[in-house]
């Protein structure tokens, strides 16, 4: 048959097969979901059902896209479910985890199709074993229990589905062949559904053009199939849920025991245009999404899928037009606005019209964070059962939006703290109920968007960060501190490299490395990490992150000549100090704003300028807060307020110290984009 | 590839795959072989699709066999489609038997293999 679709070289098939990766993903990511929320309870029919429609698709999508290796487990999976939900065999609280770990097993072909990750093919070989032992083995048991099998069987099993004569009509996307569907699969799975010897296949050319003028890619023909099956018009309908839409296919079904006929027909047209030029989902019809039949129906008439590299592309596109924007402005600041009255009008149109379009190309970006949370469930209860604790998962704020970029870059940290919280944080059973809690230990992970960040909470009810034990591991471990530290700075020494205070290294958390990597990761991405703990009542970790890393709103301040950009969520006001204001303490030059004294950071010399203002009364303060820490950032003038392209200054120059990047500005120039927690950090150290 | 010819008698071969992925490289070829059909004087009389050396076909390749026949039909020649299990089997498979049988009388199987 046709080579694998992964390998296919005359036809570019990535684009057409990552429609299938993503299928595959969410199948395996609901099936995943149904499985943890059982517990070990038995699945009902529904349930069973759709852990069935799940591992089904994802077995004839393989085979559709020719991913054979893929087909392998899910098949035997399918059977085990088969028997399942026909109560042919009884359930066992095992099967559970037998389909987490089969689910694991596919993940794992998916990644190596997908991402050429290494498969483990003695890990599937194992899986697809002891499914097709539990299929033998239960099979063995239920027939020694011939009466309560029966029995369970006839109270379980819902009436057996009449067998129907189907007649279908598939008129195919053109570009079908050039999607790498294979027709042969789909005819082979029709195959399977009809009773024996009762399906008919034939293919026809509605129309005979020109052979040397046909594109040889295209496809004309239209098939008709005649099949006699007990399967439902759903069952039938999953078989074309990758390649058809609606409009694609019509459906005649007939009761075979009634003669009158009864018409059900997914297209009321009786005739099928071969080319259907309206009518089509809402998709763009060169991405190429999944067939709109099945239950995804509904959700690809409001949506469609774009390939994320063509979402960046578009948000560059906005940043340089942001650029270009900017440019325009500035010269028109040199002109007569009365002469150019219309010129600035349009230029302030093309302002407004510029930011709407920037606000709405970055909420496509925007992914949910439950696609993280989710991952959650099926990783607390495997370390809970290791650990032998008892732990209840609470999530909240499930559908906060916040980058796609970031989401990819926060799970890693987020599952360490989450593996932290349960094997640090949370107790055993016994030890809670001996301090008068609740023997199930609660976990709660929250996000939420405050201003311009979303911000994320891991909180446990568990014993809280051990303040000692802290200290002591700090000194062994060679990490700076004392005795006088506040509780906020014992609890920041965690985040050293090497730091570790399990006694014991599991292979759950405490390997000495994690928290100093879970930082290093969320400062990666612009976030902070913010710790709260209370001894015996529970700790709370904050991760707060920004919106978005492409394109912030930021003020641009003057310096000797230099433009900076400090962000614009940072900023709380900014004023000229009188002398009164101006005080020292300890040394350090600090202003007096309504009783309160803040430092005051001196640009100039951070950056090391030449300027005139080189004193607070001679230029201007900005005061800013930042992770709590309020400062005055002394600069020459206020500029302007803009929004600025955050492009990486590391990757086009080298890392500067105090600045989260650069950006280009109106006039070419580029300016450093500040860092107000760095700031104030090696202001700390001066 | 290659066609031989004898005298009127015109028996066009097609090897190895015959898919999408040899999708233009084989209407090429069967333009051509549809042009010569067309100029052969006198027309000829029999026309042998040999299908026998094809190791493969999909969908693609029997829409394209199937639209040649029918344009061979146009030029009023009825081709004669040969082949060998399993190709035939696929080619009933997807339900191409009746387009690729090379008569009108609707059989619904393809001659099998030829000398």
């Amino acid at each position: 048959m046709t080579s694998q679709g992964g390998e296919n070289s005359g036809v570019d098939l990535k684009r057409f097969n990552q429609v299938f990766f993503e299928e595959c993903a969410e199948n395996l990511t609901e099936m995943e979901q149904i499985l943890i929320s059982l517990g070990d309870r038995e699945p009902d029919h529904e349930q069973l059902n759709a852990i069935f429609r799940a591992a089904h698709s994802i077995k004839g999508g393989a085979g559709i896209f020719g991913f054979e290796d893929m087909t392998v487990v899910t098949h035997v999976m399918e059977s085990l479910l088969d028997r399942l939900r026909n109560h042919e065999i009884p359930f066992a609280p095992g099967m559970i985890d037998l389909f987490l770990e089969a689910g694991d097993a596919i993940a794992m072909q998916l990644a190596g199709h997908r991402e050429g990750k290494p498969v483990h093919r003695e890990a599937i070989d194992q899986v697809r074993g002891r499914l097709q032992q539990t299929i033998e083995g239960a099979g063995a048991k239920a027939g020694t229990e011939p009466a309560q099998a029966q029995a369970a069987s006839e109270a379980g099993r819902e009436e057996p589905l009449l067998p129907c004569r189907y007649q279908l009509a598939f008129t195919p996307d053109p570009e079908i062949f050039t999607r790498g569907i294979r027709i042969e699969s789909i005819i082979s799975e029709l195959t399977e559904l009809a009773e024996p010897g009762e399906f008919r296949c034939s293919a026809q050319l509605p129309e005979f053009p020109d052979l040397s003028e046909f594109d040889p890619e295209r496809c004309v023909t239209r098939w008709e199939f005649t099949l006699l099956a007990k399967a439902s018009r759903e069952q039938i309908l999953d078989v074309f849920m990758f390649v058809a839409d609606e409009d694609q296919l019509r459906i005649e079904a007939e009761p075979v025991d009634r003669r009158t006929p009864h018409l059900d027909p997914v297209d009321p047209a009786p005739e099928q245009p071969i080319l259907p030029a309206s009518g089509r989902r809402a998709y763009d019809s060169s991405e190429m999404a999944p067939g709109a039949l099945g239950r995804r129906g509904s959700e690809a008439e409001s949506s469609f899928r774009v390939n994320v590299t063509k979402v960046d592309q578009l948000v560059n596109q906005i940043g340089e037009l942001l650029i270009t924007q900017a440019m325009l402005s500035q010269i028109a600041v040199g002109l007569d606005p009365i002469l150019h009255e219309t010129l600035q009008r349009g230029l302030a149109q093309l302002e407004r019209n510029t930011r709407d379009l920037q606000a709405s190309v970055m909420s496509i970006r925007l992914v949910p964070i439950s696609i993280v949370f989710n991952r959650f469930p099926r990783l607390v209860r495997e370390l809970a059962a290791k650990l032998g604790k008892q732990v209840d998962l609470k999530t909240s704020g499930d559908s906060t939006e916040l980058d796609r970029g970031l989401i990819e870059k926060i799970a890693d940290p987020l599952g360490h703290l989450v593996r932290n919280a349960l094997d640090h944080g949370l107790e055993s059973p016994d030890r809670r109920s001996a301090c008068g809690k609740d023997p199930v230990g609660t976990l709660q992970l929250s996000a939420s968007q405050v201003g311009g960040r979303i911000v994320i909470d891991v909180i446990d009810d568990g014993a809280g960060l051990n303040r000692e034990k802290i200290l002591a591991k700090a000194l062994e471990s060679g990490v700076p501190c004392s005795e006088a530290m506040s509780a906020e700075e014992v609890w920041q020494l965690i985040f050293a490299p090497g730091f570790s205070t399990a006694s014991e290294v599991t292979d759950v958390s405490g390997r000495g490395v994690g928290m100093d990597v879970v930082l290093k990761n969320v400062q990666g991405i612009g976030g902070r990490v913010q710790i709260a703990s209370e001894a015996g009542r529970g700790a709370r970790f904050t991760i707060s992150l920004p919106l978005t890393l492409a394109i912030l709103q930021g003020l641009s301040v003057a310096v000797g000549g230099e433009k900076f950009i400090i962000p614009l969520n940072v900023v709380i006001e900014s004023l000229q100090p009188k002398a009164g204001q101006l005080k020292s303490v300890n040394g350090r030059e600090v202003v007096q704003v309504r009783g309160e004294y803040l430092p005051i950071l001196k640009l100039h010399r951070i950056f090391n300028l030449e300027t005139e203002a080189t004193e607070p009364q001679q230029g201007i303060l900005v005061l800013v807060e930042a992770d709590g820490e309020r400062g005055a950032i002394l600069v020459d003038a206020l500029l302007d307020e803009q929004q600025v392209v955050v492009k990486s200054i590391e990757t086009n120059y080298r890392r500067v110290e105090g600045s989260a990047g650069a950006t280009i500005l109106g006039d070419g120039r580029v300016a450093l984009i500040l860092d107000l927690s760095e700031l104030f950090a090696m202001h700390r150290k001066q | 590839m290659s066609k031989k010819v004898f005298a009127n008698d015109i028996k066009i071969t097609l090897t190895e795959g015959v898919t999408i992925e040899r999708a233009n490289e084989l209407h090429q070829l069967l333009v051509e072989r549809l042009s010569a059909v067309a100029k052969t004087e006198p027309p000829s009389e029999r026309v042998t699709l040999d299908l026998s050396r094809v190791s493969d076909i999909d969908a693609c390749g029997c829409q394209l066999l199937a639209l040649f026949v029918e344009n061979l039909k146009q030029h009023g020649v009825t081709p004669t489609t040969a082949a060998r299990a399993p190709i035939t089997e696929q080619i009933e498979h997807l339900g191409f038997s009746d387009l690729l049988a090379g008569t009108s009388t609707g059989s619904s199987t393809v001659p099998k293999g030829i000398a």
